[in-house]
């Protein structure tokens, strides 16, 4: 079994809970590289640990997994006070916002202590947005604050290494057609059936089960077509469509998904989830073996891109000056549109029309305000 | 005696983490860890008055072990829980 293999093996032990069916000797050092490229390493410290003593890594990179461990639960417990204050002072106010992605999707993990995420996501849509920014700001702890008024969809309130992010969307959309879509899908899912559950002992509101299944898919999406996807959010996806196995309204779900032509995405999505992380094909809506291919390519552009990792290394190479930056970057859309061709082609024409159109639109707007961003701040 | 409120057990791998994460705590950083058997007495005893006695007794009633080692034990223990500040007079 080679180190993808048996990341996968160490990976789907870690999310179902369950044990590792490895029995050659794990290749340590090569299984936390594709751990940490897909932001999964706490995970794997986890099942580590518990494995039996001739299959664990060396005492040195065991007590390295235990201090990454630590590190983790310490900030979880960090952002989680930070969440229950931020989430109390905007109740006081009569703002009752939505928690997305991260803290949300721990909760669908074995343990949800192992979940890595960054920040706080808090949606309270259009109206409630800016009064929410003003109530935020007086968190204690918090230093630094903006938004950009032209296309931000989230306030961002920082605290050194983590941040809240309040939505006035959910994700940013620039093709109009497809904004009227998706806004009718959050006010479906975020407004008229979003859900008070218990969380880690405190009331808090979260997405209905059909959005919530949505917009893991769809988040992974985007990062997929911008910054990069890694298995973490693979992950968070199966973990989610298996507790609500069931329970999703597969034809609301379907609807939403064709509405924004994503149904292909979705199963070429599935077919991964269900072959590397091991959800039952039962268990995944529309599941279609057909698209094995075209998954299989999708496989080896994520395996390479990892977590948030294609942004990092565009902006580690962007150059500084004006033209160069505009030109590293139509040099990247080039490259990133070829390899679309290859796994998603009606996507890839569908996404650089809508670059063509926008993309130009946003430099001409750089070049009348000098490349500087619009912040308020007040 | 009693435990401290605000503490809450979590598991890590092959370890139990005590992390102090109730907004009335007032050093959120305060993390004591703890093995499988220690983490099992502190949930016996978590919000209830207890003593020496009443550690003891449920050691010896879920382990194989002598009295004497067991008091030994708990002794090395109840120090660790007040260096540690998480229990109270």
């Amino acid at each position: 079994m080679n180190a993808e293999k048996q990341y996968f093996a160490l990976l789907q032990s870690a999310i179902w809970n369950k044990p590792v069916a490895i029995n050659d000797a794990i290749d340590w050092q090569a299984v936390m590289r594709l751990a940490e490229h897909h932001a999964t390493i706490t995970l794997l410290c986890d099942v580590a640990s518990k494995m039996p003593a001739d299959q664990q890594p060396d005492a040195e990179m065991l007590d390295w997994m235990k201090n990454q461990m630590r590190a983790n639960l310490f900030f979880h417990i960090r952002l989680k006070q930070t969440l229950l204050q931020a989430v109390k002072m905007l109740r006081d106010n009569g703002i009752e916002p939505v928690l997305l992605k991260g803290f949300s999707l721990a909760q669908y993990y074995p343990n949800p202590n192992l979940r890595q995420f960054g920040d706080i996501d808090l949606f309270v849509g259009l109206e409630k947005f800016h009064e929410a920014c003003a109530v935020l700001r007086a968190l204690p702890g918090s230093y630094n604050w903006g938004v950009i008024l032209d296309s931000g969809r989230h306030f961002n309130i920082e605290f050194g290494d983590y941040s809240i992010e309040i939505h006035r969307v959910s994700s940013e959309i620039e093709d109009e057609e497809a904004y009227a879509v998706y806004m009718e899908i959050e006010r479906q899912g975020l407004f008229v059936h979003s859900r008070e559950v218990e969380l880690e002992g405190a009331k808090l509101r979260i997405p209905s089960q059909e959005f919530m299944a949505f917009f893991t898919f769809y988040h992974s999406w985007h990062h997929f077509l911008t910054t990069g996807t890694g298995w973490r959010q693979l992950c968070d996806l199966a973990l989610v469509l298996h507790a609500y196995h069931g329970q999703i309204n597969t034809e609301q779900l379907r609807h939403d998904l064709d509405a924004l032509h994503l149904m292909q995405p979705w199963q070429t999505f599935g077919y991964l989830i269900v072959h590397q992380l091991g959800l039952p094909e039962t268990e995944m809506p529309f599941y279609n073996s057909k698209t094995r291919r075209k998954a299989s390519r999708l496989y080896d552009y994520i395996m390479e891109e990892g977590d948030f990792k294609r942004n990092q290394r565009f902006k580690s190479k962007r150059p500084k000056t004006f033209f160069f930056r505009k030109l590293h970057t139509f040099v990247c859309i080039n490259i990133d549109f070829w390899r679309m061709v290859w796994v998603f082609p009606e996507v890839a024409f569908m996404e650089l029309r809508s670059l063509t159109r926008h993309g130009f639109a946003r430099t001409n707007n750089e070049i009348l305000t000098s490349g500087k961003k619009i912040y308020e701040k007040n | 005696m009693r435990t401290k409120k605000g503490y809450t057990l979590r598991p890590l791998g092959t370890e139990y983490i005590l992390v102090a994460e109730g907004l009335d705590v007032a050093d959120s950083t305060r993390m004591v860890s703890m093995n499988s058997t220690a983490a099992f007495l502190w949930m016996e005893v978590e919000g209830k008055e207890f003593d020496t006695q009443i550690l003891v007794d449920l050691l010896m009633d879920n382990w194989e072990i002598s009295r004497e080692t067991a008091a030994k034990d708990i002794d090395v223990l109840l120090k660790s829980w007040k260096k540690a500040d998480v229990v109270e007079e």
